[in-house]
């Protein structure tokens, strides 16, 4: 008896391994590799120290995945809160025992001799909560305000303490992150038209009464008007846009970016990873990594809707949507339509805490198609 | 009837569209925008990187002038040509170097130094190869530009004061931002850039300042110059207008300082405009080279600086502090008659002390100056007089009279470090020092001695009020037509005028009969046989003076009756006066430290200055 109880376990993980969106995987392995590729020449034609590292993090990211794919979607179910919490936990210790990041930013955790960033994780964990909150609410409830309450204060008390970090990129990331959510979990229309405005309200609030920092306000300042300071914060969006710009349609050839591989274009290895590729590869280069990831998120909405318990439907959704924004405002940053925010671009910019966490974070992607029969 | 679930379901589906085009949206401006950079202003960003390559220089504006109220230049920026030198990491590098060695004369020492400097890849180029370098020079190297690649010469503004000795504690001058302020961005770091540090300088820095400009130059991949793509000079900063006259604080500065005879330093003298309340002339002495500090000021320079005892740095006539001495009992006798103590009829008796409380307080006469009436104490600074009323008066209502004579506060000055000086009452002394006031005490400062301290400028202040009857008020900018609405911004509470207009001052409000009386004593001071100031009149009829000496003691006449007369011991030497005595539009103020008796040391220095003025100002 106990024997084949064992055995069966054994052979649901295989049955589950088989399971796996490969499709998504795939897109997952290509992006990787265009960033492999876009580390490598950063480092002007070395694989040291950036695109042999990064293949490193690639290794434990999709081990992660994998682990994160195949554990039950009813483990993840029961355990949303408490993990939910222990993010939270996770977050207070960088407020109190975090290292600078330089700006007065206390983003990173020193655990067990790796640094990595908590907000990662308070992403994930976040839309879990959220997920886990609606599937539990009941269909009448949904429409109603006091229905509304507890996701709010989800997504709110996550995003304020990534906020206090401070780290307003990923905030404003979880916030838009939640609302998506909660707009797909059926809230009316109205409530998002009344948020929006108040929003539009708190802003300038926000600005004159000193909540949002000084290099904050220089950098949407700096968005705004990049020439006013061109020397300053203005610098990295004029010659982002110079290595953008001067890519043309074709690009100028591997290793061949004059703008980045002479250093003028800071963050390059990170933030600004994008402008390599546009100045390498052109226009062509840019809009296929922009369709790549446009399928990658049309294959996760896929396996969002084909899921059938609520649960699965928003985790996916909500990860999927954590990636995109980040996408969209990485990219929009380095071509100089949004303020720099210092995000970056999911499964291409060098870290191994984004590409643990964001591989860690499309596993469930992949759980949730695995199990999208799975009844909750 | 639909069930619960599906329905769900269907609206996770129709809402997910909406999202899914609305990311579908996003993406397409994505590539929209990459459309419109790479191909559609492709070229103009293909322009910036080619050849390679822009890199963004600050281009420093043009520090505004200071000048004086003639139109003569205080402060403001020379032309030095210096030589920068950018190698380009080649074997070409040594070779000019050695030429530059050739043509600038190098000696053998020099050329070791700068050529080890150049090959050193740990230094950020430009290098500074030579500073302030010839016109001739110059030349030289434009000759042989052919054979000097990445050899720059630039002609950057170095900060300049004509006036440096005479001018410093006015003007202050510039220097490099600290290590904190060159946080404040790259501006900051460019080693041309100097922010204003003391004095005028350091107060308007933002005006004067200007906005900086960029300069995108292009370079070639091994970062040498190629050729200058735009230039923003930026907006150069405003110039100020100052109230000083420069040859007058030039020759009020020289007096001071060639004090002969004595072994005397410091000592301040201020001349203001009684109608205007300009200052025309603000002196400090000793002096220091403000040019010293625009390039980093030597070390043993600034150790002299530190190490002075007369404090060469510190501006006396705002921020130094002296007991007035007799040169407060105007204010004492005006108190005196607006509150009906005295009439210019009364007489008092001085024997040459007061008794008081047990305790004998001496005049300066010893042997007394018999019955003297208000006029005669003042004239010749009999302080049994003003002891006899003293205590009747009160130092409440003294401290009251002084107050309306701009004591005891900041004049508001637009300089940076004025003291206020010190008016005591007995709320003071009860909050200071936690004791009652005693009577003894007012007889004291009844004579300006005691816990009363006044800056050279309030001096000037208080007599330029005595003089004029009105509240006016000093000024050491001249407001012009365009600066106007930024000076009024400047000065918090400060009401600033176009020129032309009138300043308008209101009357002090004290009886105009009483104040005549003042002014009247004042008078025979300087120009009635017997008065201190009786030998250093102004002898000329349309320009008389009238004044008052003070001879303030640093330490209590027991003490130095036993010490030797060292310099640190001696007396302050004072003078306050006006002129003309009639029509009065002058007012000056004069302090010699440790200098002796006001009326022998600070007293002929008050005459020559305001003969100065006539010959300069006329009357």
């Amino acid at each position: 008896m106990h024997r084949t109880a064992h055995k069966r376990e054994e052979l649901l993980i295989f049955r589950k391994l088989q399971k796996l969106p490969f499709l998504f995987m795939l897109l997952i392995l290509l992006i990787s590799s265009v960033g492999f590729l876009l580390l490598y020449s950063a480092a002007k034609g070395n694989i040291d120290p950036w695109a042999s590292r990064q293949m490193f993090h690639f290794a434990i990211g999709v081990f992660a995945f994998v682990i994160v794919a195949i554990i039950d979607i009813r483990f993840w179910f029961q355990f949303s809160y408490f993990i939910y919490l222990c993010g939270l936990g996770l977050l207070l210790m960088t407020t109190f025992a975090g290292v600078e990041g330089g700006l007065g930013a206390q983003r990173w955790l020193n655990i067990g001799g790796f640094q990595f960033q908590p907000s990662e994780l308070a992403k994930v964990c976040m839309v879990m909560a959220v997920a886990r909150y609606y599937q539990m609410l009941h269909i009448n409830n949904i429409q109603k305000i006091t229905g509304m309450i507890i996701p709010a204060i989800l997504i709110l008390f996550a995003a304020l303490l990534v906020f206090k970090q401070p780290n307003l990129g990923t905030a404003s990331i979880m916030a838009i992150t939640g609302g998506a959510m909660l707009f797909m979990a059926g809230v009316s229309w109205k409530k998002f038209a009344l948020a929006a405005l108040v929003v539009v309200i708190a802003l300038p609030v926000a600005w004159n009464a000193g909540v949002i920092k000084n290099y904050q306000k220089q950098r949407v300042i700096t968005f705004l008007n990049p020439e006013q300071d061109p020397l300053g914060s203005g610098y990295n969006i004029i010659q982002s846009k110079i290595a953008i710009g001067s890519g043309g349609v074709a690009g100028k050839g591997f290793l061949k970016g004059t703008q980045s591989q002479l250093s003028f274009v800071p963050e390059r290895q990170t933030d600004f990873i994008f402008s390599i590729l546009a100045e390498e590869w052109g226009f062509t280069g840019g809009v296929l990594l922009i369709i790549l990831y446009g399928l990658l998120v049309f294959t996760g909405l896929r396996i969002a809707v084909s899921c059938e318990s609520m649960f699965g439907q928003l985790l996916a959704y909500g990860v999927i949507t954590v990636m995109f924004v980040h996408v969209f405002v990485n990219m929009g940053m380095v071509m100089g339509i949004l303020p720099v925010v210092g995000v970056p671009l999911p499964l291409v910019s060098y870290g191994g805490s984004s590409m643990v966490s964001t591989l860690a974070g499309l596993g469930f992607v992949a759980n949730v198609w695995v199990h999208r029969r799975v009844k909750l | 009837m639909r069930n619960p679930k599906a329905q769900k379901r269907f609206g996770f589906g129709r809402r997910a569209l909406v999202l899914g085009v609305g990311k579908a949206t996003l993406l397409t401006a994505l590539a929209a925008r990459l459309y419109y950079l790479q191909v559609g202003e492709s070229e103009k960003y293909q322009d910036m990187a080619e050849g390679n390559r822009v890199r963004l220089y600050p281009v420093l504006p043009r520090r505004g002038k200071i000048i004086d109220r003639s139109g003569q230049v205080l402060a403001t920026g020379n032309v030095q040509y210096r030589v920068l030198f950018t190698p380009e990491r080649s074997a070409d590098d040594i070779r000019v170097i050695e030429k530059v060695a050739e043509l600038l004369q190098w000696d053998e020492g020099l050329f070791m130094q700068m050529q080890k400097k150049a090959l050193d890849r740990s230094v950020s180029p430009p290098i500074l190869l030579g500073n302030a370098i010839s016109w001739e020079q110059v030349a030289k190297l434009e000759v042989h530009a052919q054979k000097l690649a990445g050899v720059v010469i630039d002609a950057p503004e170095v900060r300049y004061y004509p006036y440096a000795k005479h001018m410093a504690h006015i003007i202050g001058y510039v220097g490099r931002p600290s290590k904190d302020e060159m946080e404040d961005g790259p501006l900051f770091r460019h080693p041309d850039f100097r922010i204003g540090k003391n004095g005028l300088e350091g107060k308007f820095d933002d005006e004067l300042q200007g906005k900086a400009g960029v300069r995108q130059i292009e370079v070639n991949a091994r970062g040498a110059f190629v050729r200058e793509l735009s230039v923003d000079r930026g907006t150069p900063g405003a110039d100020i207008t100052v109230t000083i006259d420069a040859d007058l604080q030039r020759f009020v500065i020289d007096r001071l300082a060639g004090q002969g005879g004595l072994d005397v330093e410091g000592a301040s003298a201020v001349v203001m405009d009684i109608q205007t309340g300009d200052v025309l002339s603000m002196a400090s002495v000793p002096s220091y080279d403000s040019n010293q500090f625009v390039r980093g000021i030597k070390p043993d320079y600034w150790k002299m600086l530190m190490d002075s005892s007369d404090s060469p740095m510190t501006n006396k006539s705002i921020a130094a502090q002296y007991p007035p001495g007799s040169t407060f009992k105007p204010i004492t006798a005006l108190a005196g008659l607006e509150l009906g103590l005295i009439t210019e009829k009364t007489r008092r008796y001085c024997p040459g002390f007061f008794k008081y409380g047990g305790r004998k307080f001496h005049c300066w006469h010893r042997p007394g100056h018999g019955h003297v009436d208000v006029y005669g104490a003042l004239q010749h600074s009999c302080n049994v007089f003003f002891y006899s009323m003293a205590a009747e008066l009160g130092i409440d209502n003294l401290a009251a009279m002084a107050r309306k004579f701009g004591l005891g506060t900041k004049c508001g000055i637009e300089m940076p470090g004025e003291k206020p000086g010190l008016v005591p009452d007995k709320a003071w002394k009860r909050a200071m020092l936690d004791k009652p006031w005693y009577n003894g005490e007012t007889l004291n400062s009844s004579i300006g001695q005691g816990y009363l301290l006044v800056t050279p400028l309030q001096l000037a202040l208080m007599t330029a009020r005595l003089a004029g009857g009105r509240q006016v008020m000093p000024r050491i900018i001249l407001p012009s037509q365009a600066s106007a609405s930024e000076m009024v911004m400047l000065d918090s509470g400060q009401k600033v005028f176009l020129p032309g207009e009138e300043r308008e001052f209101s009357s002090i409000e004290v009886n105009p009969r009483n104040l005549a009386i003042v002014q009247e004593g004042m008078n025979r001071v300087v120009n009635m046989a017997g008065g201190t100031m009786y030998t250093n009149r102004l002898e000329m009829s349309d320009f008389q003076m009238a004044g008052k000496t003070g001879t303030v003691q640093v330490l209590s006449n027991r003490t130095f009756k036993h010490t030797p007369w060292k310099k640190s011991e001696r007396y302050h030497a004072l003078f306050v006066g006006y002129a003309p005595v009639v029509n009065p539009r002058y007012a000056i103020s004069v302090v010699v430290e440790h200098g002796g008796y006001g009326a022998l040391i600070a007293g002929p220095i008050g005459r020559d200055i305001m003969q100065e003025v006539y010959d300069k100002l006329g009357g």
